[in-house]
């Protein structure tokens, strides 16, 4: 097969070209009533011919032509995970992937070995979605201690002020959405799009974590597979297509909002991850490259700075600051409590994933108690940068 | 002689199946379905993600993950880009809610019978029973996407959710490349992983631009579902 795949290839690309120019002129050739209408400001306000008019609460004052940018910038990081993949898939960056255990279930099929996996496979799920939940409370409570520390170290010094400073995570946030999700008597806020959105912003954290886990300690309920704390080069292609499912929930959300203030924050977090979203990628690409086993060199380092400064701005919340600045979580403009702390545990959460990520692979070997401290010591660094990140300087 | 199903059931019921890929590949074609039925730009897309995620679970059971990775980076990638697209033109003032012509069916008609022909002339020449069990699996999985990603192509309207029937077509010729015996296809598998974040890419930026332009409905209105509008 292989002297066909360049005729095939060159095929497909010429059909994609062809594809998009015919489309492009079919578009250019239909559009010009629409051209002259937009072209005349009377008529342009006016509804076109037999069209209801777009409620004035659906309608947020955003220019279109941005969007192109939010496809570029998608496109450009998904790219990148796909060149990555395809680059370990074929051989064509290190050593041939070997076949991988199949994750479900060995074939052909046991059903006698099925109940089994299927339960250690649940267990491990039910451990994850815990595990997840108790780092990102951990990682609240050591983000509002630096924060609170740095607050009151730069007001003695009078020389910055904390903004954006209120908790990420409140347990009252914690409290009444649980009651809430439990009790069922709670009011309506949000579409159904809305709440799917967030639950997979919620799931996508759970998921990395438990690669962390499976990559760290070995897939479970695969008898006798136990490995030291190395983090496979594999499984960073895995965590970065996760990290980019974060964006994707933030701008369905926006989609499906029916408030104006919610939407147009929430459409501020994607753009702002998804422009942030090629950087972090590139920085994955740099430190999956097989090295010589040496010391880290300059290279590394840039692309260490280069992801920590891009996690920070990609992860989960909205903020009404800079579109830029990091957010600190649990979106605080959102009138539902349990949406306060989902986004909330999701933020910490994957702040918690991407430490982790970077103790494996800082800090490779089988002593767990390294790992332990170099995630702390990560953790406690990367907090104070944010918060140094969102201080705002003033003049003594 | 009386024509009866029951040898073709028995051929199947005999074929090396592998449930645990069934299983995802029927996870990810009802995700794929519930995308291409959803109104809403968001929604779908986050049913796209879904999907591919349950692909993913079938790509790794065929020792391929990496391409699967890559198509759940593409769906990521194409959910977040296509909301914003959705959101973006609700702010286009003016634009008429018309239903676009027919040219996507007739694209759609020739893709299927491009790849009806193409699946039954190597279908009928393989002897099935002797595949191993996750080559015949994937590949019913990978039918059953084609086939819904082709039935999406003759039947929406919308235009994000034309993109949305292209993937999911790509990502059934990707799987089912990805799955022959022996790496035969794998070459293929990575050229229509290529082509599918391409395709998802050049779509939505031509879904913008027709969007824009009035060509084709964008949302249903919001009142349409039920769902009250908060001040």
């Amino acid at each position: 097969m292989g002297p066909f795949l360049g005729p095939f290839a060159a095929a497909f690309l010429a059909a994609l070209i062809a594809g998009a120019a015919l489309g492009l002129i079919r578009l250019s050739r239909h559009s010009l009533a629409w051209w002259r209408r937009l072209r005349a400001p009377a008529m342009a306000l006016a509804p076109a011919d037999g069209a209801a008019p777009l409620p004035e609460s659906l309608e947020p004052a955003v220019p279109f032509p941005g969007v192109q940018g939010a496809i570029g910038c998608a496109a450009a990081a998904a790219t990148l995970v796909t060149v990555a993949a395809l680059a370990r898939s074929f051989g064509l960056r290190g050593p041939l992937m070997p076949p991988a255990l199949p994750l479900i279930a060995p074939h052909p099929f046991d059903p006698e070995a099925f109940l089994p996996r299927a339960f250690g496979l649940a267990a491990f799920a039910a451990l994850a979605l815990a595990g997840t939940i108790a780092l990102a409370l951990i990682t609240a409570l050591l983000d509002a201690g630096v924060t609170r520390s740095l607050g009151w170290a730069s007001a003695r010094l009078g020389r910055a002020r904390m903004r954006g400073a209120e908790s990420g995570l409140s347990l009252a946030d914690l409290r009444e959405g649980v009651s809430g999700l439990w009790g069922g008597a709670h009011e309506r806020q949000e579409t159904f799009g809305v709440g799917v959105a967030f639950v997979a912003l919620f799931v996508t954290p759970v998921a990395a974590i438990a690669l962390l886990a499976c990559a760290a300690f070995g897939v479970p309920a695969v008898a006798g597979v136990h490995r030291p704390l190395v983090m496979p080069r594999e499984a960073l292609l895995l965590f970065g297509a996760l990290f980019l499912a974060v964006p994707a929930a933030y701008a369905a959300a926006a989609e499906r909002s029916q408030r104006d203030e919610g939407a147009r924050l929430r459409r501020r977090a994607a753009l702002r991850q998804l422009v942030a979203a090629p950087l972090w990628a590139l920085a994955l690409v740099v430190l999956g490259l097989p090295g010589e086993g040496g010391p880290p060199n300059l290279v590394d380092a840039l692309a260490w700075v280069l992801l920590a400064a891009s996690v920070l701005v990609a992860l989960p919340g909205t903020t009404a600051l800079g579109l830029l600045l990091p957010p600190r979580g649990g979106d605080q403009a959102e009138p539902s409590a349990a949406l306060r702390a989902m986004t909330g545990l999701a933020h910490h959460a994957w702040l918690a994933a991407w430490v982790a990520y970077a103790a494996l692979a800082l800090a490779p070997g089988p002593a767990p108690l390294t790992f332990a401290l170099t995630t702390f010591g990560l953790l406690l660094a990367l907090l104070a940068a944010r918060a140094l990140a969102l201080a705002a300087w003033v003049r003594p | 002689m009386n024509p009866t199903t029951g040898p073709a059931l028995e051929y199947v019921r005999a074929l090396p199946w592998a449930p645990s890929i069934l299983a995802a590949g029927g996870v990810s074609t009802l995700a794929a379905m519930a995308a291409l039925t959803r109104r809403h730009p968001g929604e779908a897309g986050l049913y796209g993600v879904v999907s591919a995620s349950a692909l993913f679970l079938v790509f790794a059971e065929i020792g391929q993950p990496a391409l699967g990775v890559s198509l759940f980076a593409a769906a990521c990638g194409l959910a977040a880009a296509g909301s914003l697209v959705a959101f973006a033109v609700r702010a286009v003032p003016g634009a008429p809610r018309l239903a676009p012509g027919n040219e996507q069916r007739v694209l759609a008609l020739a893709v299927v019978g491009l790849l009806t022909g193409a699946w039954l002339v190597s279908g009928l020449a393989v002897d099935w029973p002797d595949w191993e069990p996750g080559v015949v699996s994937a590949l019913a999985v990978a039918l059953a996407l084609s086939g819904l990603g082709v039935f999406g192509l003759l039947t929406r309207r919308h235009w994000l959710s034309l993109v949305l029937a292209g993937s999911c077509v790509a990502s059934a010729l990707t799987l089912a490349a990805a799955a022959l015996p022996d790496g035969l296809g794998l070459g293929f598998a990575g050229l229509f992983a290529g082509w599918n974040l391409a395709l998802g890419a050049a779509g939505l930026a031509l879904a913008g631009v027709a969007l824009k332009r009035g060509q084709g409905p964008w949302v249903d209105p919001a009142a349409a579902d039920g769902a009250e509008t908060l001040p």
